[in-house]
């Protein structure tokens, strides 16, 4: 099954990064969908199926640890997978997200490291051929 | 080169290496640059003590950093606004790095977005903040000059006993 994707970064080629790192990691992406801060997030995901979302941290408008509490607070999505996406490097803050159910991948990244947290969450079938 | 321009360096150069594949020529490069052909870009941080840090590029390093981040095939061009978002992406990384290893990794900084900066002077007399350190590198694809200001040296309870201390 194709997962669709949502992309939350106010930078553009980080997104972009991250778009094209889960197509060569072999991961079967459907529909992706950016935006460029936690509110314009937030709305995407009203509008669209999202199965797995990455989010950054620091970011204008709204945050993600802001973001991910409202995604956290909505029935709707409070069991989305989360993968924060971020240069941060506060245990303390990472672990707060952790305690929200999100994982985390460190800036910059490598395909090998994205690869393995979303086949730890969405599971083997996922794996490249 | 003081402890906190090592650890500028370190973070530095595995920034480029992991985010762009470019690496430096030697481990002191300091070569003249005319500083009209540079590049800067400033991102400010707070938390347990104020500060930013600046950096100024070759301007033919643009390209380059953005088609190797956004690994375009040879032959295909970045824009402008991929330039520019790549260089303000980059400093963004590395101040993301260099926070924890400078404090404590168990300090919470917020990080504003970076933006691009027309002269360095203006900014440095605006902000009043102090020079931690300064390093200048030469790449494969040109130069950068990276300083950290900060309102003090982090103090004693600003850094994890067990933390990479610079």
């Amino acid at each position: 099954m194709a997962l669709n994707i949502l992309v939350v970064d106010d930078s553009a080629v980080t997104r972009a990064m991250i778009i094209k790192t889960l197509r060569v990691s072999g991961i079967d992406v459907g529909e992706v969908h950016e935006a460029t801060n936690g509110r314009a997030g937030l709305e995407e995901l009203s509008r669209h199926w999202v199965d797995l979302a990455f989010v950054d941290i620091n970011m204008p408008v709204m945050d993600g640890e802001e973001m991910i509490n409202q995604v956290r607070e909505n029935p709707l999505w409070a069991n989305l997978p989360i993968i924060v996406v971020s240069t941060e490097g506060s245990q303390t803050r990472i672990e707060r997200l952790q305690q929200k159910g999100a994982h985390f991948v460190h800036k910059p990244f490598s395909p090998e490291a994205v690869r393995e947290i979303v086949n730890q969450i969405i599971g083997v079938a996922h794996e490249p051929n | 080169m003081n402890p906190t321009e090592q650890a500028m360096r370190g973070v530095v150069e595995e920034t480029f290496a992991a985010l762009a594949f470019m690496f430096p020529l030697d481990a002191e490069g300091a070569a003249a640059v005319d500083p009209g052909t540079m590049e800067r870009a400033v991102v400010e941080f707070s938390g347990p003590f104020r500060g930013a840090l600046l950096i100024s590029a070759s301007a033919e390093m643009l390209e380059p950093l953005a088609a190797n981040m956004l690994g375009l095939e040879d032959g295909v061009c970045p824009s402008r606004e991929q330039r520019r978002d790549a260089f303000k992406e980059l400093l963004n990384v590395i101040c993301g790095n260099l926070l924890p290893v400078i404090a404590s990794p168990r300090q919470v900084f917020d990080v504003n977005e970076p933006r691009l900066l027309a002269g360095e002077d203006d900014y440095r007399s605006a902000v009043r903040l102090g020079e931690l350190g300064t390093i200048d590198m030469d790449l494969d694809t040109g130069h950068i000059r990276l300083t950290l200001l900060a309102e003090h040296q982090p103090t004693a309870a600003e850094t994890a006993p067990g933390g990479k201390q610079a």
